[in-house]
């Protein structure tokens, strides 16, 4: 496309739209609401998460039934309702604290920070995956208050009345209710063309790495985490994925590809290779004593030919295990992207603190994520 | 700036904004948008002006280099095709856009406006314009290839 093309497309946006952004008070306005909605909400579903999961527990402990009877009975016996029902709240909360040594559900701040311990060492996707409502509760109410100061609080809602476009209309709308961030589909130029990303000086490359994970976890690496530590909420770091840990290595060995596996082109490899061992000396005309390897040029082509073809098969099955992970990845709002030539079980991406923290991988998957320092 | 030079060959031509105006059909405060940024001319304008100030078009307009590769990428090849009816199906893809995603989009790329910028007068976090851009390139491109241009 010509610059100029460009140029006559944008410079016929109609009036009305150019005048609707100059708006500024009105437009912020807009997200003001739609933030304000989305923690309603987003508070609604934790309040009824929240008791919904008392309810469960205490109804598992077969408590419900008998905490009940004995406010039924105080109800009856007492002039102030309200007064008792408050105190049965509490009576419940201090038996589960007594019951289980967990802290009073209460203390949303405190729960999130163990979680995000818990992350900075390694979790399983269960985990997250029951923990998330509470964390994400927590932190969206956190962030937006942050940015928009108090004029985003339940107790203090946008003055409704105001004579602005009705933007319920649009038919996307509601897209800003569930805005997260998603830097899927971003091309790697750009990325590598920002200055602002952050990236890692470790030297580790991937398959140098012998630590492994269980399937269905992620891990994010101490120095990524040390990297993490220091930066903003909105810094994009580069990061190298590690995905060696969910590589099934009988199902590599035995995976067939043009007719071929690698077990069997290994176990040809370890004929030829034993067979160059062999040796014969001679006394050559410059009287001096010579060794070479019995027909070495020979068997070192075929040796070469025996590791491309292996390197081949490695490199279609990680691709097409890379491709499968890039399910995962979109889903987590994030990009795949490869490196080099070279025949290894990494891939690189770029994220940002939240994304990472959210990130959440299938059954059959692991990643340990290292701060990138290049591309290979 | 467009705008700046608009107005910096327009006073070296010892024109006023009026006499301007007059040459294109334009109101003199439409002059006046374009030279302080307020609006652009369309690029048949900007070829009159050109031809006024006998100089390059190139000379007139300030392309953004970084700004056309992040949306160059996300818009079909549309040199084949008649630009008002490029013209039209942006404002119709516009106007399916809430107001809010449409007007980040039209500050970035019809403003030119640094992140920073459309998130300080729409009091918004920078993460969350650059997602609403990011989000609004793609669904362009979806409705591009859409409509089959």
């Amino acid at each position: 496309m010509k610059k100029d093309d460009l140029y006559d497309a944008i410079s016929g946006i109609d009036e009305k739209f150019l005048s609707d952004s100059e708006n500024f008070s009105n437009i912020s306005n807009e997200f003001r609401k739609a933030n304000s909605r989305k923690i309603g909400i987003i508070s609604s579903l934790s309040a009824f998460s929240l008791i919904l999961a008392m309810t469960l527990f205490l109804n598992s402990k077969g408590f419900l039934n008998n905490e009940i009877e004995k406010t039924s009975t105080i109800i009856e016996n007492s002039d102030s309702v309200n007064s008792e029902v408050i105190s049965t709240v509490e009576h419940s909360t201090d038996s589960i604290e007594l019951d289980t040594n967990i802290k009073p559900t209460d203390n949303k701040t405190e729960v999130s920070k163990e979680n995000n311990d818990t992350k900075t060492t390694g979790y399983r996707t269960e985990e997250v995956t029951n923990k998330r409502p509470t964390n994400n509760s927590t932190e969206i109410i956190e962030d937006e208050n942050q940015d928009n100061n108090d004029a985003i609080s339940e107790n203090n809602p946008p003055d409704n009345n105001e004579t602005i476009p009705d933007a319920d209309n649009k038919p996307d709308d509601s897209d800003f209710d569930s805005l997260k961030e998603d830097f899927c589909g971003i091309d790697l130029e750009n990325w590598l063309n920002n200055p602002d990303v952050i990236w890692g000086d470790t030297e580790i490359k991937g398959s140098d790495s012998s630590e492994k994970i269980a399937l269905g976890s992620i891990l994010i690496s101490d120095d990524l985490n040390k990297l993490m530590k220091s930066g903003n909420l909105n810094d994009v770091y580069a990061v190298m994925v590690d995905f060696s840990s969910c590589i099934d290595e009988n199902e590599l060995l035995n995976w067939e590809y043009n007719g071929n596996t690698i077990s069997e082109l290994q176990s040809e490899y370890s004929k030829l290779s034993s067979f160059t061992d062999e040796t014969y000396t001679y006394i050559g005309s410059d009287g001096i004593e010579h060794t070479e390897y019995l027909s070495s040029n020979d068997k070192k082509e075929e040796i070469k030919k025996i590791k491309q073809a292996i390197n081949e098969i490695k490199a279609v099955y990680y691709d097409m295990k890379i491709q499968q992970f890039s399910d995962s990845f979109h889903k987590n709002g994030l990009e795949i992207y490869k490196g080099g030539e070279e025949v290894n079980t990494i891939f690189y991406t770029f994220t940002n603190k939240n994304l990472l923290k959210e990130f959440v991988c299938k059954e059959n998957e692991a990643f340990i994520f290292y701060p990138a320092s290049y591309f290979k | 700036m467009t705008g700046h030079k608009i107005a910096m060959l327009r006073t070296q031509a010892n024109l006023t904004q009026e006499q301007l105006a007059e040459k294109l059909y334009v109101t003199r405060e439409l002059v006046s948008k374009w030279e302080t940024g307020k609006r652009n001319p369309d690029y048949k304008t900007i070829v009159k002006l050109a031809e006024i100030f006998s100089v390059d078009t190139d000379e007139i307009i300030n392309h953004n280099e970084f700004l056309f590769s992040e949306l160059s990428e996300f818009l079909p090849d549309i040199s084949n095709y008649k630009s008002e009816k490029i013209k039209e199906l942006l404002n119709s893809f516009l106007e399916t856009l809430n107001i809010r995603d449409r007007s980040v989009f039209i500050r970035r790329y019809y403003f030119s406006e640094e992140i920073s910028d459309i998130a300080k007068e729409y009091n918004i976090k920078e993460s969350n314009v650059r997602t609403i851009l990011m989000r609004t390139r793609k669904k362009l491109k979806k409705y591009f290839q859409e409509v089959e241009i």
